[in-house]
């Protein structure tokens, strides 16, 4: 289990992260979804420790990591651009990381191993031991297994990413989809503890990336590796994860499974990110004891707030098509095709889907449910 | 001088190659452009034909002489060659071991000084031997501030006996390979470390690579060639080195280039000198075909940013950061301030002298320069080498602009006969000055003009040689230029009305006259340091300034090693002048060279 | 002998110099003693001097009033050529023969002499001065080569050192290669240098073939030191030079311990080195003069061949070059007599020996001693 506190970082004098802290639990995929540079790879580096943090810590199952080097976390990270190793073959490629773990000479010394490389509460780790034992033997009998073994993990790997037969390939002859899909099987040969994405489908086309995400759904459920999955597309965020972070100017914003965050996304901010509705700006105009009235260019709704709030206050609204709700007339000012519906723009910049097209210039009437989202 | 510079420039002209061909095909019938160029190419390769292929068949065919092909000559050519392929690997070796660490340094790392530390070791790769000779001799030789330091110390009045074993040790010669080739290292695999892209390595170390195997498994494996090809360089280098191991190394150390010297100018025996000579360029050429090979086969995978250096962060990096740049500093700066520090200090009596002597801070070694004093090694004063070098060096620039101007001018179009012509105007890197010497004393010994009049004893001959060092490079540097000159431009000034004149003025002249001024800057200090072909063919009423500080570095006295000291100072900082010329030219203009 | 040359024409600039030496020390008083010119010469031309072209090695010198004398009396203008090492010099003269760099070669000695004469470089000229010179001296007997002087290379020894140390200084070369010698022994290298071939030669003429090899390689046992110049050799190496080096014994001249007195920094009552003067441990070196083939002032290199030999520039050689005249009339300076002695025996080789075996010899020597 993976828990960071407080974690915080600048960047060319600029404040990156801002007292980060999160848990990863046994077999979740959870997703840290922002926009670009809002830290969220530099997070991964810290996690993986290719960088320091200024403040706060990295535990393992409450053990902290900073004195582990990058190569003893046992942590699998996979990158937008693969960075796969252009002088080896793809089964090279992906032999690496159980080689590096059955000649290191530091983990020859059971001792140090013992101590740099705390695995004892994993779950999985008394079987991954005596798996590294059957790689790591070195006689004449135990090498002919250790290669063997080697082979086998190989292949299942690249089996698991469906590329069973492209050992001998030169990677640098791989299609885009086939390296991300090499990358992936040298991130989870090893079988880590951990394994974190990077952007991993960036680069990728649209279909190429969901029958990718699929996949890789399908072999995080089956592996239970817990995983962390860094992107800023919140389709292949609510595709994948089992719980989204929202990362914004160095803060989580909101954190809950998919569902919780559209359904209730908090904030302003949020709301406008995902795209979940209409945020709409008002000034509080009456306060009684449990309800606010709110002012807006569609009128004045009265709704209940998490917050408080003081009259004259700017608040954000967030403005959801719905059945039961307040009723606005608007003027349609246009109508886009998308896909199976049409994106209607009304007057004053409501959006709304409906499933006909009507008429532009027509004035019709929506429902909305109307929320608080707080400080504007 | 040595012979560098021209991988770059090579690789740089196939960049355009097809769009030039297609240019080529619209404007002229390709035989006709052959003809064309022919005529331009013409000059460099009579003057190449005369002066670098016919003495070099007079010396094969000397070589080939049954007198020379006995037993015992082959014992000595073989124990020659058995040691100078051992102290060139030595010294490769041996610049890898400060190259290496030093080209991850400048790659991974930002830290204060760091582009004068880089500047400081790229120097010596232009430096003249004799002054890298004299700077380890002024620094650590029997008359250095060492054994300066170590007789103030131990009180004993300079005496020699107090200095450390150097000059004359293999110690000496390994010491200079390394100060002179180190920067091909840096240069080249931390150009390529520079550009390696950081993920792969981090993507390594996630999968468990601790950083020794990184290194181990991915980073020199991936930098293979680029490794290779530096090596290569290094070594051949090490390989053909001259004036180091004459002027550092002692009568035992004889390499393949000390040996054709000594077999020729010193034992007369010329047919021996022929063969090693022979062996030398079969050498030679054996190491550039497998460096042109492992330079097209390079492959490194590269980042887009390609800045990934960062100052240091951990104790451990702090550390190696600051001993490593503080070991270059000390390492490229000693040797080098030592020199203009010993030519204006008066450690000991001028010989002879016997009134009471005034230590400390001199001009007088300056002075002495400019005296002609009856008794001195040469009956010419000291300043006039230097006039004698100069004029070499302007002749020597005129002579290889004016073949090597046409000649880039006709290889800027590649075409079916300048693509077959172009490995001959090369060839010259592949020979030593040496050999170049030896075959210039074998092919022109005869008179020429009937009378008294001979090549060899003309002074045309030392700018002859040095042009034909020299031309190589020069094509090399005005061939891309000229071909970087855009024909859009061109034709975009002449549809605005520009007359050809006015077109080439506006167009042409900034690139050329940039790429003319680093030609001549180059074939200047090339010729200016040369000092082994001037060893074989300057006339002894002639001598060059090298020869006039090797010569001086040995005589007794001190007025005799401060003029050497002196001599040395005003060479090193006019090469200093021209290599600062070079970069300047070299920044301020988009094209490299 | 030579290469002593360098800063006599200080000591002439340098007011100070003279007061602490005595008159007989002092290289400007022998200017003055140098007896004037006994030559009755008529001027070969009258308008413009000729000019002359010598062509010598580094180690040449000779004071400005016996060659303004010369210059003045023939009206020749007389330009000299330092070709480097003896040997070195003449490689350049003889590879440049047929397109002479000069009129008039001196310095090629007796252990060169044969590849002057095979090269042909030399055209014969028999001097009327020759009949003062002693029959030993003359090895050419068709003329092309004159002889001008001699001198002995020698071992020279650190007087203070074996004193101090109480070390028997050695007789004969044999006692080089016992072990209390070990490492004190610096020579040249005979491929590069004069004196080291002239001592190789004396180990050749000592030992005869094979035994000099077995020699050079106890030698090389018991730390010989091998350099590439005599200069290196004498003030670098060698413990009672200027340079104060580790090697209590070099190979120089039987003429060295006068030149260090002369040319000491204070002075001096006795040198601090002396020869080791032994039966056959010297090799006696003589040098030549010859007119260059070729050469367009045949009459004023006959002049200059005549010149050399005449008194005023026999009495002159030896503070200028550290070298004994072959005229046996001519004076010697006092200090000559003063801190010097002669080899009584020195090693001695034919003409033709020398040239049937030199090339060889280097070569197995080289074979023995550096690989």
């Amino acid at each position: 289990m993976l828990t960071i506190t407080n974690i915080s970082k600048h960047y060319e004098g600029q404040p990156l992260l801002q007292g980060v802290s999160f848990t990863v639990h046994a077999g979740e995929t959870i997703c840290l979804l922002g926009a670009s540079g809002s830290g969220k790879s530099t997070l991964l580096r810290i996690i993986a420790g290719l960088e320091p943090p200024e403040a706060g810590r990295v535990l393992w199952d409450s053990a902290d990591l900073a004195p582990i080097p990058p190569h003893a976390r046992d942590f699998g990270l996979v990158f937008q651009d693969y960075a796969l190793f252009p002088h080896l073959t793809v089964f090279e490629n992906v032999a690496f990381g159980l080689r590096m773990r059955v000649h290191s000479p530091l983990r020859l010394f059971p001792s140090l191993r013992g101590g740099r490389f705390s695995r004892r509460s994993n779950p999985r780790a008394n079987e991954e031991i005596a798996s590294q034992k059957a790689l790591a033997m070195t006689d004449g009998q135990g090498e002919k297994n250790s290669k063997t073994e080697l082979a086998k993990r190989v292949a299942e790997a690249l089996e698991l990413v469906n590329l069973s037969g492209f050992g001998a390939r030169r990677v640098t002859d791989l299609s885009g989809g086939e390296q991300q899909r090499v990358a992936l099987a040298r991130a989870l040969a090893p079988r880590p503890r951990l394994l974190m994405f990077d952007e991993p489908l960036g680069a990728l086309d649209r279909s190429l990336k969901e029958e990718l995400l699929d996949e890789l759904r399908a072999i995080l459920h089956r592996t239970r590796i817990p995983a962390i999955y860094v992107t800023h597309d919140q389709e292949e965020a609510f595709a994948i994860a089992d719980r989204i972070l929202l990362l914004h100017e160095g803060v989580i914003v909101r954190e809950g499974s998919p569902a919780q965050v559209w359904n209730d996304p908090q904030s302003a901010w949020a709301a406008r990110f995902l795209g979940v509705g209409n945020v709409v700006d008002g000034k509080v105009f009456q306060v009684s004891s449990s309800t606010f009235q709110v002012k807006t260019d569609f009128g004045i709704f009265e709704m209940e707030c998490g917050h408080r709030h003081a009259e004259g206050e700017e608040v954000a609204l967030l403005l959801k098509p719905s059945a039961r709700g307040a009723r606005i007339k608007a003027r349609v000012d246009e109508a886009l095709f998308r896909r199976d519906q049409f994106k209607v723009r009304l007057g004053g910049g409501l959006v709304i889907l409906m499933d006909e097209a009507p008429e532009i210039g027509s004035e019709i009437s929506v429902a909305f449910r109307v929320e608080c989202l707080g400080h504007a | 001088m040595r012979q560098r510079f021209s991988e770059s420039a090579s690789q740089r002209v196939s960049d355009s190659t097809p769009r030039r061909f297609a240019d080529s095909l619209i404007r002229l019938p390709s035989a006709v452009r052959s003809l064309h160029s022919a005529f331009f190419l013409l000059p460099s390769l009579l003057f190449l034909l005369l002066f670098f292929f016919l003495p070099l068949a007079r010396i094969l065919s000397l070589s080939l002489d049954a007198s020379v092909l006995t037993s015992a000559n082959f014992q000595t050519a073989s124990h020659v060659l058995r040691f100078t392929l051992y102290q060139a690997a030595l010294s490769t070796l041996l610049t890898f071991l400060l190259g290496l660490p030093s080209a991850f340094l400048f790659a991974r790392f930002d830290f204060r000084g760091k582009p004068l530390l880089r500047a400081l070791t790229a120097v010596p790769f232009m430096l003249p031997t004799v002054v890298v000779a004299a700077g380890f001799n002024a620094l650590l030789g029997p008359r250095g501030w060492l054994t300066l330091l170590l007789s103030s110390l131990r009180n004993t009045q300079h005496a020699t006996a107090d200095a450390l074993p150097f000059v004359g040790t293999l110690t000496a010669i390994l010491l200079a390979h390394v100060f002179y080739n180190t920067s091909i290292v840096i240069r080249i695999v931390g150009a390529a470390l520079t550009h390696l892209d950081p993920r792969l390595e981090q993507a390594a170390r996630t999968l468990g690579a601790d950083s020794f195997r990184v290194w181990t498994r991915l980073t020199l494996p991936l930098l293979r060639g680029p490794l290779l090809a530096s090596g290569l360089l290094v070594f051949l280098f090490d390989f053909s080195s001259f004036g180091v191991i004459l002027l550092l190394g002692g009568p035992q150390f004889s390499t393949l280039e000390t040996e054709i010297y000594i077999q020729a100018m010193r034992l007369l025996n010329l047919p021996m000198a022929a063969l090693l000579s022979i062996i030398q360029l079969l050498c030679t050429l054996a190491v550039s075909i497998l460096y042109e090979r492992v330079v097209a086969r390079t492959l490194v995978p590269t980042t887009p940013k390609p800045s990934t250096a960062r100052p240091p962060k951990s104790l451990r990096e702090r550390a190696f950061v600051f001993g490593l740049s503080f070991l270059l500093f000390t390492f490229f700066v000693l040797p080098l301030i030592s020199i203009p520090l010993r030519s204006l200090a008066r450690t000991e009596a001028d010989r002879g002298q016997r009134d009471e002597v005034q230590y400390g801070l001199t001009f007088d070694y300056y002075s002495e320069l400019f005296v002609n004093r009856r008794h001195s090694v040469f009956y010419v004063p000291p300043a006039e080498a230097a006039r004698n070098s100069l004029t070499y060096a302007i002749a020597t620039v005129l002579l290889s602009l004016a073949l090597g101007f046409p000649a880039a001018a006709a290889l800027k179009r590649q075409t079916v006969f300048s693509k077959f012509i172009d490995p001959f105007l090369i060839l010259p890197l592949g020979a030593s000055a040496v050999t170049l010497g030896l075959g210039y004393l074998i092919t022109f010994n005869q008179p020429l003009i009937i009378g008294h009049w001979s090549l060899i004893t003309s002074p045309l001959i030392v700018p002859l040689a040095h042009t034909v060092i020299a031309l190589p490079f020069v094509i090399r540097v005005l061939q891309p230029a000229l071909a970087s000159i855009p024909e859009r431009l061109r034709h975009a000034a002449a549809s605005l009305g520009a007359s050809p004149l006015r077109v080439w003025q506006t167009v042409d002249w900034p690139i050329v006259s940039r790429a003319l001024l680093a030609a001549s800057t180059f074939a200047f200090t090339v010729s200016l340091g040369e000092f082994g072909a001037a060893s074989l063919l300057a006339r002894p009423d002639l001598p060059t300034l090298p020869l006039a500080i090797a010569r001086f570095l040995s005589q007794p006295g001190g007025l005799n090693y401060g003029q050497a000291m002196a001599m040395s100072t005003i060479l090193m900082l006019v090469t200093l002048l021209g290599i600062l010329l070079i970069e300047k030219i070299r920044l301020s203009g988009s094209e490299e060279f | 002998m030579k290469k002593f040359l360098l800063l006599t024409a200080f000591c002439i600039l340098l007011s100070a110099c003279a007061p602490q030496a005595t008159a007989t020390q002092s290289p400007i008083e022998m200017e003055v003693l140098a007896p004037p010119t006994a030559q009755t010469v008529t001027p070969l031309t009258s308008g413009e001097p000729l000019p002359l072209t010598v062509m010598t090695h580094s180690s040449f010198a000779i004071s400005e009033g016996a060659l303004a004398a010369f210059e003045q009396a023939n009206n020749v203008k007389v330009t000299f050529l330092n070709g480097g090492d003896v040997g070195e010099a003449l490689n350049k003269a003889i590879l440049s023969k047929d397109a002479p760099l000069a009129d008039v070669f001196y310095g090629v000695d007796n252990t060169f002499l044969s590849r002057a004469l095979e090269a042909g470089i030399f055209e014969a000229y028999a001097s009327p001065a020759l009949a003062n010179v002693p029959a030993e001296f003359r090895l050419d007997p068709e003329n092309r080569a004159t002889p001008v002087d001699y001198g002995d290379v020698c071992i020279n020894y650190d007087r203070a050192f074996f004193a101090k140390n109480e070390l028997p200084v050695p007789t004969t070369l044999g006692d080089l290669i016992r072990p209390e010698y070990n490492g004190m022994l610096v020579v040249e290298n005979p491929a590069t240098s004069s004196p080291g071939l002239a001592f190789l030669l004396a180990t050749v003429a000592h030992f005869g073939e094979p035994g000099y090899l077995d020699f050079w390689r106890s030698l090389r046992a018991n730390g010989l030191v091998v350099v590439n110049d005599w200069e290196t050799a004498y003030y670098t190496n060698f413990s009672a030079s200027s340079g104060r080096g580790p090697q209590t014994m070099v190979v120089s001249y039987a003429t060295s311990p006068a030149a260090e007195v002369i040319y000491s920094e204070v002075v001096i009552e006795q040198s601090p080195s002396a020869s080791i003067l032994g039966p056959q441990t010297c090799f006696r070196q003589i040098e030549f003069v010859g007119i260059l083939a070729g050469t367009r002032q045949r009459a004023a290199a006959e002049r200059f061949v005549d010149f050399m030999l005449s008194l005023t520039f026999q009495e002159d050689l030896p503070l200028q070059m550290f070298v004994l005249p072959v005229d046996p009339f001519a004076i010697l300076p006092d200090s000559f007599y003063q801190f010097n002695e002669y080899p009584t025996d020195p090693a001695i080789l034919a003409p033709d020996v020398i040239a049937a075996n030199r090339d060889r010899w280097i070569q197995e020597w080289t074979d023995a001693v550096l690989r």
